[in-house]
């Protein structure tokens, strides 16, 4: 039998991804966790005391609760040589005059300040464990919408926080969301009040340039009845030799008749380990779509999940995934039908190369009272070369009768007759791929505002360079 | 004797643990152990009888190593190695054709309450034949039922390998096949599973030799309190290998179901195909199914696909029937048994199709 050729082309430069800077702080915790680190970071951030019993008890939730016995191997993550809390030489500014030069240099080159300007109507930027800069448009201030720091909001809406924050995820969830709750840091406030549209999307860009440091910022926004967001999260990190953290929690309440865009792109570096948790509920007639990439980071463990709770409510999950060398990206979605006459689609892409390992893990789940409801998931898988893995794990989790679920996955190569026919075309074969891999995730850069559409390019073009199937 | 089993049907990769779902546990199941089993009978056509060797010790012809990853609870194995009543060894020559199937009868009745059987079947080189294998209750009493087959398919041969299912309402039922195949070998499984309290099915097959085929179509009809699972796997070692999962099924009243199947393409299984797809039909709001379709996959050139499907009755058919006349009850029926009949028409014993077709029909009508 013919031996198909391959070259195997090593990772290229991140380019401004891989910016680091010089490690300047002015406060940081000892590495590793126990009481008297909790306590020292609920007392920098001069927090009210039922906040500060809450990370207390998460503690001890997180060293009673075992890690997964499912999933990537996180063996190599050891939280005792983890910075759990580094405060930035900076207080939270208004201004990007006032963000010292370093910092906003970074944030300048990933195109933060240039998007702020052009297309989006609100920026929160957060560097290592604080946000740095929260700046919101005058129009929505006028309307009754709140972005801002988490920090802020425990304090200044503190009977909102206190009713929604960590209830939708609670500490028990699983130890990485106990983790969470004992040493959450950063994060954006969002609340928009009932019937307001906010057109332009709102972002928060999450920044972590320590080496051997973990980010668990707090992301909650509630969507009053009615009204409409989309908000949009960055991630990025320059790659060191040790590990890193990410263990953030997303929390999102979506009210009556409302509607959610939540988008990501993540690129972390591939040295950090990504265990976030990202969950909505969804009440009555309200809707959540999820546009999620996963390009970055060494381990990821991420599956956004919604709990579909009100009559009507519907939830769409566009994912993609890319696994290189050194990954195991391990994503999906979790869908939770509650409610009579509740929708779900789902629509997952991987592709694997150069020894990467993607990994669909999701749930469809119908309860009881789920009747008339429907769900369709779709996952395609792309593998690039033979030493990669790609695997499919989905469960359908069926309690009642009146239902319609169905569940699809394909998994192959990039065929050589398409190659072929778009060589003969005068493509190279190079070229020919790389548009065969971007037709393949176009739906999902379909989803995305131009300027992000654009970065995705970007990065399956640094990810692609040089690779001969 | 009652006892616990832990890590029945276990999957090959592990998932979320708070759904329960990654292996079947039971807190008490009743075994009955030290006692005889004699109402096995084996037909043999008097034509075929020179064209097999049975109670030959295939220890020397076959590496009995090769059936090593076992994935049903350690118990079970136990059992299976330690107290088997019933031990079976069939060798079918190389290069001989069968002319009718061979037929393994099994019947629990009050005297032989229990059946802990020990299967080894070696296919021989371009053999071609079919073999059944029935299980039931000729008693309303507990049976246990805890089967372990070893099956070496070898080059060129070709074996269809029918199992049915039917003991009685109060039993359990534990069936365990490991399967090896080699070079241009073709296996056909028919797995119907119809009967017991508890019914677990495990199909584990190895296609370790280039272009070997493995197809697996199974049926179940899980009604009343029923406990249905089912773990399939099949691993793609060789290249130019083939398989097919083809699962149909009905749940009724408070009926559970677990349906695990997993296709796996190692790495080298270069040019080898996949399929696989289970459809459910859920006729009360009592029911739970769970369906894990696995596809995991270490080569790149190679084409997989699964699919499930779980809801109740397609509309569009039931409306087309019954514009055709019949009542919604009738029209229910047709779909069910057509939606079955294409799997079991494929069983070449017509007493035995007919025996199922029955009970089937029976059930549905008894049903609502």
């Amino acid at each position: 039998m013919e031996k198909r050729k391959k070259t195997y082309v090593h990772d290229v430069d991140r380019g401004v991804y891989d910016i680091k800077n010089e490690v300047k702080f002015r406060y940081k915790v000892k590495s590793g966790l126990d009481e008297n680190v909790v306590k020292d970071i609920s007392k920098q951030k001069n927090e009210p005391e039922w906040m500060t019993e809450f990370r207390l008890n998460s503690l001890k939730i997180y060293n009673e609760i075992k890690l997964p016995e499912w999933g990537p191997d996180i063996s190599d993550l050891n939280i005792d040589k983890i910075i759990t809390y580094i405060r930035p030489n900076t207080n939270m500014q208004g201004s990007w005059d006032k963000v010292p030069e370093d910092i906003k240099n970074t944030f300048d080159k990933l195109g933060i300040q240039k998007a702020e300007k052009h297309s989006l109507a609100g920026v929160g930027a957060q560097y290592d464990s604080e946000v740095v800069y929260h700046n919101i448009k005058e129009d929505l201030i006028k309307q009754g919408v709140v972005y801002t720091d988490m920090e802020t909001a425990v304090k200044e809406y503190e009977p909102m926080v206190k009713e929604y924050f960590m209830k939708c995820v609670e500490p028990d969830d699983h130890k990485f969301a106990a983790l969470h709750g004992a040493v959450w840091s950063g994060g954006s406030f969002v609340y928009v009040p009932k019937g307001v549209q906010v057109d332009i999307p709102l972002q928060s860009y999450f920044r972590l340039n320590a080496p051997g440091a973990g980010q668990f910022e707090h992301t909650l926004i509630i969507v009053d009845e009615g009204a409409k967001l989309h908000f949009i999260e960055g991630c990025s990190a320059p790659k060191y030799s040790v590990n890193n953290l990410h263990a953030g929690c997303v929390e999102l309440f979506v009210k009556k008749d409302a509607t959610l865009r939540y988008s990501t792109i993540e690129n972390w570096s591939k040295n950090m380990y990504n265990l976030n948790t990202k969950r909505a509920i969804v009440e009555e007639n309200a809707t959540i779509e999820w546009v999620s990439g996963s390009f970055g980071s060494k381990v990821s463990m991420l599956y956004p999940t919604s709990v579909l709770k009100g009559k009507g409510a519907k939830c769409e999950y566009t994912g993609v995934t890319f696994a290189g060398e050194g990954q195991n990206l391990d994503t999906g979605a979790q869908v939770v039908h509650l409610a009579e006459h509740t929708y779900s689609t789902i629509s997952s892409k991987s592709i694997s190369k150069s020894g990467g390992v993607a990994t669909y893990r999701g749930l469809v789940r119908m309860g009881k009272n789920a009747r008339h409801s429907k769900s369709t998931v779709s996952c395609e898988s792309l593998m690039l070369d033979d030493i990669s893995k790609s695997d499919t794990i989905p469960v359908l989790d069926i309690l009642n009768d009146e239902v319609d679920v169905g569940h699809e996955a394909k998994i192959g190569r990039i065929s050589d007759e398409t190659i072929f026919y778009l060589m003969s075309r005068g493509i190279s074969e190079k070229e020919a791929k790389a548009m065969i891999v971007r037709g393949f995730v176009e739906p999902m850069s379909k989803e995305l505002p131009l300027e992000y559409a654009v970065e995705m390019n970007n990065l399956i073009n640094i990810e692609l360079e040089g690779t001969v199937g | 004797m009652n006892i616990k089993l832990n890590k029945v049907n276990e999957i090959p990769v592990k998932t979320y643990r708070w759904l329960k779902v990654n292996e079947l546990n039971l807190s008490e199941v009743e075994v009955i152990l030290d006692t005889e089993y004699k109402a096995h009978t084996l037909r043999v056509s008097d034509n075929d009888l020179d064209k097999v060797e049975l109670n030959r010790d295939l220890s020397e012809v076959m590496d009995l190593n090769k059936f090593k990853d076992v994935r049903l609870s350690e118990e079970l194995k136990d059992i299976s190695e330690k107290n088997a009543n019933s031990k079976s060894c069939l060798y079918i020559k190389a290069d001989k054709k069968l002319e009718e199937p061979i037929i393994f009868n099994y019947e629990l009745n009050n005297d032989n309450p229990s059946l802990i059987d020990n299967n080894i079947i070696f296919a021989d080189k371009n053999c071609e034949s079919t073999i059944i294998f029935k299980y039931s209750s000729k008693t309303n009493e507990y049976n246990f039922h805890n089967c372990l087959s070893k099956i070496y398919i070898a080059e060129g041969a070709k074996v269809k390998l029918i199992k049915v299912q039917n003991l009685n309402d109060a039993s359990n039922h534990f069936d365990l096949n490991l399967i090896h195949l080699e070079r241009d070998s073709k296996l056909d499984i028919i797995s119907v599973e119809i009967g017991s309290k508890n019914s677990c099915t495990q199909y584990n097959s190895v296609l370790e030799g280039e272009n070997s085929n493995c197809d697996l179509k199974s049926v179940y009809y899980a009604d009343k309190d029923r406990i249905i699972d089912i773990n399939y796997i099949i691993n793609h070692i060789a290249r130019r290998t083939n398989s097919s999962i083809d699962a149909k099924g009905v749940l009724d009243n408070t009926a559970k179901k677990v349906f695990r199947g997993t296709i796996d393409f190692k790495k080298g299984a270069i040019k080898s195909e996949a399929k696989e797809s289970e459809h459910v039909i859920l006729l009360s709001d009592k029911v739970k199914s769970d369906s894990i379709p696995l596809l995991l996959c270490s080569e790149d050139d190679v084409v997989g696909s699964h699919s499930a499907s779980v809801g109740k009755i397609d509309e569009y058919k039931l409306f087309y029937l019954m514009s055709r006349g019949f009542n919604e009850k009738e029209a229910k029926k047709l779909i069910i048994e057509g939606s079955f009949s294409n799997i079991i028409n494929e069983i070449s014993d017509e007493d035995l199709k007919e025996e199922i077709m029955d009970n089937i029909k029976r059930r549905l009508e008894g049903d609502k």
